[in-house]
């Protein structure tokens, strides 16, 4: 994979500067606060993300508690559970994934795996991040108000998310809505960041078909979102506007509890197809990052190149672009017209093939590689079985037939939380236990990794896969108790039990996880410059933890592609990707 | 030197071409077994039909040796049988009932390893003048084998069977029988042996059995013994079993008929002779083994087989079979197990979907078939990851392969996807294009949602029902239907009481809302379709048996979206006459001055 002889590489001048070009920080302020380096950001993110995470991960043990021990704790009724619902949700897609998919990682890696000295736009990334915070304080804000936050469901489906009969409904909902203006506020930011410093920042020798399938994923994600987001944006302006002035954009004359409201000529079907315009390609936003990481992963703990590099990138770029034709699969029994549902689940199941041919060269990369059995090759190894889990159950609900008894049921709940809940987290973790070295200098605990791992792992499988046969014998979702249900034996009262307490042990090894993050930054052992053998470029930092700037005064040239691993007769079983040959063994 | 790279799909087909060029070699070269082209396959020998009873004497002795522990063990066996009976009454599935039952033997000689092991232990401590402890733990001591993973791959293949002979019978009792619904095992039992078509289904459920049972037989007699005395392939494996049974073909014959007639015998006292007929089976087996292959037969040269390149080790002898457990056969082996708890979940699990009561057993059909396609290509991956991670964890001085693409393989497998997904996708379409085509002869109902209750009306005896708007929603007209419009004044309107429906008539079931979305549900229907104010919705269906069923609200629709229930009652035609005698009109319903206004 060298395009460039010897020689001829010998003759390009080093891309030098001196160090006063390069605007170092002087201020504390300056350097860990409000600090325009991409990788302070990526942790500001990532810590951001993980706090308010923590948030939606006790809201979930709360619905838990409701669903399998109902009547028992009194204090949650139906208005809180629909709260816990809506924030959980929201929370976990938006503000904890997308948020640390993209700001996190996005910010960390996209500079030092193209070796770029930073984002194209460092003052704007700033900017990015704290109006990012200020979206998460305005939805934590909602606890405060008199109503509390919103329970439309993370959906926010009008008419009754704005309607009396919903919790929130007088300040929550608000909140929510400008929440998620300023989120996509701050995301546009951040993201346009990402996409030209993708595209303009790259160091010689780095070309597009060189780039690691990580930043692929993020880069494909956040043009995703660049064109997603804004229809999201739309929405909640005008249901903001329907709100506040009275307008009729979502809302229909109606009459609510015998009172006719002044409402007319609006369509909720309208606001569905926006909401689902952006919230389809969210889900391929959380899972094109997953799918590059995790191939990353892979490759690099299975020693051995990615099987079908070009396959991997032009599979990312087809599902990018489908991403953006399948959104009605979300609403094949709303009421739209019934047409579209030959379209939209032939749409659906097309995209099923460029997925599956991921899958296939992520199991075919490990297929005669020299697998370390690493934390991150762990949860690489959990993703696949997940992933490949949601995603299979996805040809349940895609097709537009087989959806109409299984939607809006437990089905779709174990469905979406095994494909792009499940599946990505165990990525991320996957991630940090790959990438901590780097940031910290220190490896992550091993023995509690491996207890993290495992327990999430097989205890959230336990939540999810069982949960699909309530989906499949009729239990609806989002009912706060299922109560008499003739069709629902009693044993299935014993099965979400078990799913509770499956959960809650999941989430208490969550605890563990964040004290092995805290404490391996003072006793974690001393990684070195490159723990894990990788071939990437951000290994090949003259720093660990690289220093403002990544690159010192020089940078990098690249002359291969990031998976040259195990290279038949080299010396290593890896060949950075800014060596020049290849070291022959003697 | 970077060696040739092939991928598993190639791998495979290598391996068959294989297997098939090595059946055809043993044929020559047992007719000249002097001469061979390439490795000299393993020895087979004679035996005749009086050779089983020494096997069989044999088999007892081990039995009689290990017997008190071996119980337990073997207690395993019928438990999987009653549970997998369980399960097909559960799914009432009657016909596959006795495919179940009697297919579970195509997975004996799998389960059977563990009782191999016990004899071979035994054998070899008798050869080392040791005492044996004849304990059950030497059965655990095949997980220590190195060959554990082929056992377990030629293990899958044998589920694999086993899946194939439910398929086949299934679609055997379809052909023979056609798609009607069966009421009862009484019913069934009658049809099969009082009709021509019983019959048929008795003599080619047989024949198609034995074939299966024979394919079993052939490919296993000697392989699972084989993988466990010897470092061998699973190519070599099968292949020496397939010679084996070409060799002795009346022996082999007589020996399943002795396998199958004690499975029956010990399955007759409900299946509690099986904990004697089993283990002696098992550890006869392996004495068969020893009949057919001789001990001194020198091991295949490696490099000889394709299969060396992708793994096998040089001949080791017995004692260096054991090799300590590693952290990658833990892995593996907790990743087989997630696959096999999701299959067996999904066939033992007393959660499935609720009797149908409408004519939408196509879309349960439809995702019966999802289930079989997804459930295969998850299993196979989720095995496949597992093999490649027992297979292929570091060891020292092992480097991986360096193997940048294959373009045929990733066409093969896209192609293969496609049509999968083309083999849901299809079935789904022609479905949903029945679900969406009302037919001309389908009466109306409209059912209304509202925060938290629902409430119905019918067309009354002009067939239609009268236009709506919200302006007219007083409380004396919930429904908001037009007080003026001549059409509605026959309508019956249905507010907070059970709806009733007449069975085998076809309904299209009008849906709107007067507050917020909501969503007409009622499990047992399979249909359901969200409520939107300002918008009709529908859909159609022909409720199929009488009852009362639960409406639920699917979409949410505020804080009391749990509470919003409903019953529709399926009656009989001459009941539903009755109860829709008892209603009141529209018009009858309206008080007197709103009649007048509307004069």
């Amino acid at each position: 994979m060298v395009d460039i002889s010897r020689e001829a590489a010998d003759l390009i001048p080093p891309a030098e500067v001196q160090d006063v070009d390069l605007y170092h920080p002087t201020s504390w302020w300056t350097k860990y606060v409000f600090c325009q380096d991409a990788k302070v950001i990526a942790l500001q993110y990532s810590a951001t993300a993980l706090s308010i995470g923590l948030l939606a991960l006790v809201l979930s043990w709360l619905m838990r508690l409701q669903l399998g021990f109902p009547g028992v704790f009194s204090f949650i009724d139906a208005e809180h559970y629909y709260q816990f619902i809506t924030m959980h949700g929201m929370i976990m897609v938006i503000y904890l994934i997308t948020a640390i998919f993209l700001g996190g990682f996005g910010n960390y890696l996209i500079p030092l795996m193209l070796g770029a000295r930073d984002m194209v736009f460092p003052y704007v990334n700033m900017l990015s991040y704290w109006v990012y915070l200020l979206a998460v304080v305005v939805l934590v804000t909602s606890y405060f108000v008199p109503g509390g936050p919103t329970g439309a469901g993370w959906t926010l489906y009008p008419p009754q998310a704005i309607l009396s009969g919903t919790a929130g409904r007088d300040w929550g909902i608000i909140l929510m809505l400008v929440s998620l203006i300023l989120f996509i506020i701050g995301f546009t930011m951040g993201g346009l960041n990402y996409v030209v410093t993708t595209l303009q920042a790259r160091t010689r020798g780095m070309t597009l078909m060189r780039m690691p399938l990580t930043v692929w994923g993020i880069f494909t994600a956040t043009v995703l979102a660049l064109l997603a987001f804004p229809a999201l944006f739309a929405a909640c302006v005008m249901m903001l506007l329907d709100r506040v002035l009275g307008t009729s954009f979502f809302m229909p004359a109606l009459v609510e509890m015998g009172e006719h409201l002044s409402y007319r000529g609006g369509s909720p079907i309208l606001f569905q197809h926006l909401f689902w315009f952006f919230g389809h390609p969210e889900v391929y936003i959380v899972a094109l990052p997953a799918f590059g990481i995790v191939s990353d992963l892979i490759s690099t703990h299975a020693r051995k190149n990615i099987f079908g590099y070009r396959m991997m990138v032009w599979a990312i770029v087809a599902i990018g672009a489908l991403s953006f034709i399948v959104w009605a699969h979300h609403m094949y029994v709303s009421g739209m017209h019934p047409y579209f549902g030959f379209f939209f689940a032939t749409s659906t199941l097309i995209i099923a093939i460029p997925t599956a041919i991921k899958v296939y060269n992520w199991v075919l990369t490990l297929w005669r590689g020299d697998i370390h059995l690493t934390i991150p090759m762990l949860f690489a190894l959990g993703f696949i079985v997940t992933f490949v889990n949601g995603g299979l159950t996805g040809l349940f609900l895609g097709n537009v037939v087989v959806d109409v008894p299984l939607s809006d049921t437990m089905f779709v709940v174990a469905h979406f939380h095994m494909v792009m809940g499940v599946a990505p987290i165990l990525v991320i973790f996957g991630a940090i236990y790959h990438w901590y070295p780097k940031i910290t200098g220190r490896m992550l605990d091993e023995v509690q990794g491996k207890i993290h791992f495992w327990v999430t792992f097989v205890g959230a499988y336990a939540i999810y896969f069982p949960m699909h046969y309530l989906g499949l014998m009729g239990v609806p979702r989002r009912y706060y108790e299922l109560g008499e249900m003739a069709f629902v034996p009693p044993s299935a009262a014993t099965l979400n039990q078990f799913i509770t307490i499956a959960a809650l042990i999941v989430g208490a090894a969550q605890l563990l996880f964040v004290y092995n993050l805290i404490t391996s930054v003072f006793r974690g052992k001393e990684a070195g410059s490159n723990p894990w053998r990788a071939a990437s470029l951000e290994w090949q930092t003259p720093e660990t933890p690289p220093g403002h700037g990544n690159w010192g005064k020089e940078l990098p040239v690249v002359h291969r592609w990031a998976y040259d691993y195990s290279v038949p007769g080299a010396a290593e079983d890896f060949v950075p990707q800014n060596q020049p040959t290849v070291v022959r063994s003697a | 030197m970077p060696q040739t790279i092939r991928n598993p799909v190639e791998w495979l087909s290598d391996e068959i071409r294989e297997v098939a060029k090595g059946v055809g070699e043993a044929s020559r070269s047992l007719q000249r077994t002097s001469t061979h082209l390439r490795s000299p396959p393993l020895a087979i020998n004679r035996i005749a039909v009086s050779d089983l009873k020494e096997v069989l004497v044999k088999g007892f002795d081990d039995f009689g040796a290990y017997r008190t522990d071996i119980i337990f063990l073997i207690v395993i066996y019928p438990i999987i049988s009653l549970v997998i009976v369980t399960a097909a009454f559960h799914y009432e599935m009657i016909p596959l009932l006795f495919p179940l039952a009697s297919g579970s033997v195509i997975l004996g000689p799998f389960v059977g390893v563990f009782l191999y092991e016990m004899s071979r232990r035994r054998e070899l401590n008798f050869a080392r003048h040791h005492e044996d402890n004849h304990s059950w733990a030497n059965a655990l001591s095949v997980i220590r084998s190195r060959n554990f993973g082929t056992i377990i791959l030629l293990g899958l293949i044998l589920v694999a069977i086993y899946l194939v002979w439910l398929g086949a019978a299934w679609w055997l009792y379809r052909v023979i029988n056609g798609p009607q619904p069966l009421y009862s095992v009484s019913r069934f039992v009658q049809d099969l042996f009082t009709t021509q078509a019983g019959w048929w289904l008795i003599g080619a459920g047989c024949a198609l059995g034995l074939a299966f049972a024979a394919l079993t037989l052939v490919i296993t007699v000697v392989s699972f013994p084989l993988l466990l005395d010897r470092e061998v392939g699973l190519a070599t494996a099968i292949m020496t079993s397939i010679r084996a049974a070409a060799a002795n073909p009346i022996p082999i014959a007589a020996w399943g008929i002795i396998v199958g007639g004690g499975l029956v015998i010990g399955a007759i006292p409900l299946f509690i002779g099986l904990v004697i007929v089993m283990p002696v089976l098992c550890h006869a087996t392996w004495h068969l083994y020893r009949k057919l292959v001789p001990r001194q037969a020198p091991a295949p040269p490696p490099h000889h087989h394709r299969k060396a390149v992708a793994g096998a080790l040089a001949a080791p002898s017995i004692d260096t079979l054991e090799a300590k457990t590693d952290e990658g056969q833990i892995v593996a082996l907790v990743l087989t197990a997630v696959a096999a708890g999701s299959v067996l979940f999904h066939l033992v699990s007393p959660w499935w979907w609720t009797p149908i009561a409408s004519n939408w057993n196509y879309i349960d059909h439809t995702i019966t078939i999802t289930f079989w396609i997804t459930g295969f290509v998850f299993t196979a991956i989720v095995v496949f990851t597992a093999y490649c991670v027992w297979r292929f964890h570091h060891r020292p001085g092992v480097h991986a392969a360096y193997e940048p693409e294959s373009k045929k393989t990733e066409l093969w497998l896209t192609a293969g996807t496609t049509v999968g997904v083309a083999a849901m996708l299809a079935p789904g379409l022609i479905v949903w294009h029945q679900f969406i085509t009302v037919p001309e002869t389908a009466s109306q109902i409209e059912v209304v949602g509202q925060q938290w209750q629902w409430s119905f009306r019918l067309p009354g005896k002009d067939g239609k029902l009268g236009a709506f708007d919200a302006q007219h929603i007083t409380a004396e007209n919930p429904l908001g239907v037009n007080p003026n419009d001549p059409n509605g004044q026959d309508d019956i309107v249905i507010s907070a009481e059970d709806m009733h429906l007449p069975v085998d008539k076809p309904v299209k079931v009008l849906l709107r809302s007067i507050d917020v979305l909501h969503d007409f549900y009622v499990p047992e229907f399979r249909a359901k379709m969200d409520m939107i104010p300002g918008m009709v919705t529908y859909f159609w269906l022909t409720p199929t048996r009488t009852g009362t069923f639960e409406v639920l609200c699917a979409e949410l629709c505020g804080g009391g979206h749990a509470y919003m229930r409903g019953r529709v009652v399926v009656d009989q035609q001459g009941d539903y006459q009755a109860w829709l005698g008892r209603q009141q009109t529209f018009a009858q319903s309206l008080p007197a001055q709103n009649k007048q206004a509307a004069k």
